[in-house]
């Protein structure tokens, strides 16, 4: 089973083919990180891993939250690819690839966020290997409620120097990470692929609370 | 054998999708109108206006190929717009036309959307004689065009400053009458008078607008008259933009005698410039084109037809964003 994952909700856009669980093309790789156009970065995995278009079984996409055109670019893409080729999109939020990630590492609750306007930011609370919540608002409101009694975490995203600081009760631990790595969608595909839609449903980025 | 082209438009806020053949026939047209999302604004939000693309864009290209009554194997190409327009807008539709051409094996041709507006006039049926003068007037765009034949386009002025449509809306705006403004305007206007002497920027001047200072002149004699008759300002307004749009076409038809004038873009549809430019042409012995109203607006189908222009001459333009085309550019 091929799975072609999208991620474009950071600085980089970024694709992994994956089959079943091996990784077989990880754009990361090949020098491509100034790349914005897609349909390179795919051109490049279809040719390094010898396959086609479509021999693709799903699509898993980054919803964000992250740069809003670059989320949209790659939600764009992979809808229509998803209805051109019949297959199913999987639509995976930034702050649930972030918590993925931190999780393996630590096995401790994770905080991740991302910026947005007027000081706002995404707050994603992420537990037992799985994404509890996403908030939008101010991190120093946000995140007693989210996190409860937890004493232990882990942060991940621009603003870990900030919660460290204004949270000197808990144990905190600085990730060093600004986003999650795609390779998860390679990786972990089984975990996201029974969220798959087909069209007339469709993916959407997590940008409607920052209005 | 029928060739078809599916189109895109997503350059502004209507999500549009089209299926045309290479005689111009318009087998479906789908315009999703984000109209009441911007009301609120007076104008297009840039953000909300790619957040409802997003949304309106496959359910829009889906209609499209049902009402055309084809499947996606029988294109020859996806055209879909790559500029001018709002790049958070522009972005949308070209990746969901890549990733339609990737998944259906299709060429995708990125269209320059001006060249979409001039071929609006040629839609269902060959209406323009060439050589013709094309003016579009709408609300990104004010220019004056000489085109040879469909093809070969030489842009004779634009505005220097805010496009017609623009002012339109903005007047429309500081007389309470809502978004859009144009067709209020002109519906205002009619109830009044052209009392009041708003100035013809560039009047004299060449084949060039400027439009910025009389919509400023607007807001100023709203500000300072206190008894305010707002049908005669709509119409006064009116007045001062047909004076200028007709005294820049006959200008530009007496330069270079043509076959056809065609007006293209939403204030096309203005009833004054219509009724002044079938005046003029009279006048002139020159025959006026007036593409329905449906086509005047942003569309797809427009950009389906200029695309088997591309395809005609073997032009090749990726689908990525380049936001500063001019006329002249494919």
């Amino acid at each position: 089973m091929l799975t072609l994952g999208i991620s474009t909700s950071s600085g980089q856009f970024a694709i992994v083919l994956g089959d079943d669980r091996k990784m077989i093309f990880n754009s990361e790789e090949y020098h491509l990180a100034e790349q914005k156009d897609i349909s390179v970065l795919i051109n490049k995995c279809l040719e390094i891993s010898g396959k086609t278009i479509f021999d693709v079984n799903n699509i898993i996409v980054d919803i964000g939250p992250g740069g809003t055109s670059r989320v949209r670019t790659g939600i764009a893409f992979a809808n229509s690819l998803s209805y051109s080729l019949g297959i199913k999109v999987c639509p995976v939020s930034s702050m649930e690839m972030a918590g993925i990630n931190a999780w393996e590492k630590y096995s401790l609750p994770v905080i991740a966020t991302v910026k947005s306007i007027n000081g706002n930011a995404y707050v994603g609370f992420f537990n037992n290997n799985t994404l509890i919540s996403t908030e939008y608002g101010k991190i120093e409101n946000l995140i007693p409620s989210l996190i409860g009694d937890c004493q232990e975490l882990v942060v991940v995203g621009y603003h870990r120097e900030l919660i460290i600081s204004l949270f000197p009760e808990i144990k905190i631990i600085d990730s060093g990470m600004f986003y999650g790595d795609v390779k998860i969608f390679a990786e972990q595909a089984l975990r996201f692929i029974n969220r798959g839609i087909l069209f007339p449903e469709i993916a959407f980025a997590v940008t409607e609370k920052s209005s | 054998m029928n060739e078809f082209v599916l189109g895109i438009e997503t350059s502004c806020d209507d999500t549009a999708a089209a299926v045309v053949d290479s005689k111009g026939n318009v087998l479906s047209s789908v315009v999703s109108s984000q109209l009441e999302i911007h009301k609120a604004f007076g104008g297009v939000y840039p953000e909300f206006a790619a957040r409802a693309h997003i949304t309106a864009i496959l359910p829009t290209i889906h209609e499209a190929l049902l009402r055309a009554n084809i499947q996606a194997s029988q294109l020859k190409a996806i055209g879909v717009t790559r500029g001018p327009g709002l790049i958070s807008s522009v972005l949308v539709g070209l990746n969901t036309a890549v990733g339609l051409g990737l998944g259906w094996n299709k060429p995708v041709i990125g269209i320059n959307h001006l060249r979409g507006h001039l071929r609006s006039a040629d839609l269902e049926m060959q209406r323009v004689q060439y050589p013709a003068m094309i003016l579009l007037v709408s609300g990104g765009h004010t220019f004056l065009a000489y085109m040879e034949s469909t093809v070969d386009i030489v842009l004779l002025g634009s505005t220097r400053d805010d496009s017609v449509g623009e002012s339109y809306d903005k007047v429309g705006r500081m007389l309470g009458l809502g978004y859009p403004g144009g067709p209020a305007v002109d519906k205002l206007a009619v109830q009044g008078k052209p009392t009041i002497k708003f100035p013809r920027p560039l009047l004299k001047n060449g084949l060039e607008f400027s439009f910025s200072g009389l919509k400023s002149s607007v807001a100023r004699y709203l500000d300072s008259v206190k008894e305010l008759v707002y049908e005669d300002i709509a119409a006064s307004f009116v007045q001062a933009v047909l004076d200028v749009l007709i005294t820049k076409s006959k200008l530009a038809l007496k330069e270079k005698p043509v076959k056809s004038f065609a007006i293209v873009g939403g204030v096309a549809a203005s009833p004054q410039l219509r009724e002044a430019a079938a005046k003029l042409c009279r006048n002139l012995k020159v025959d006026l084109c007036l593409p329905p109203l449906r086509w005047s607006t942003d569309n797809a189908a427009m950009i389906a037809l200029a695309t088997f222009d591309y395809l005609n001459l073997g032009i090749y333009k990726e689908p990525l964003p380049e936001l500063q085309l001019s006329i002249s550019d494919f």
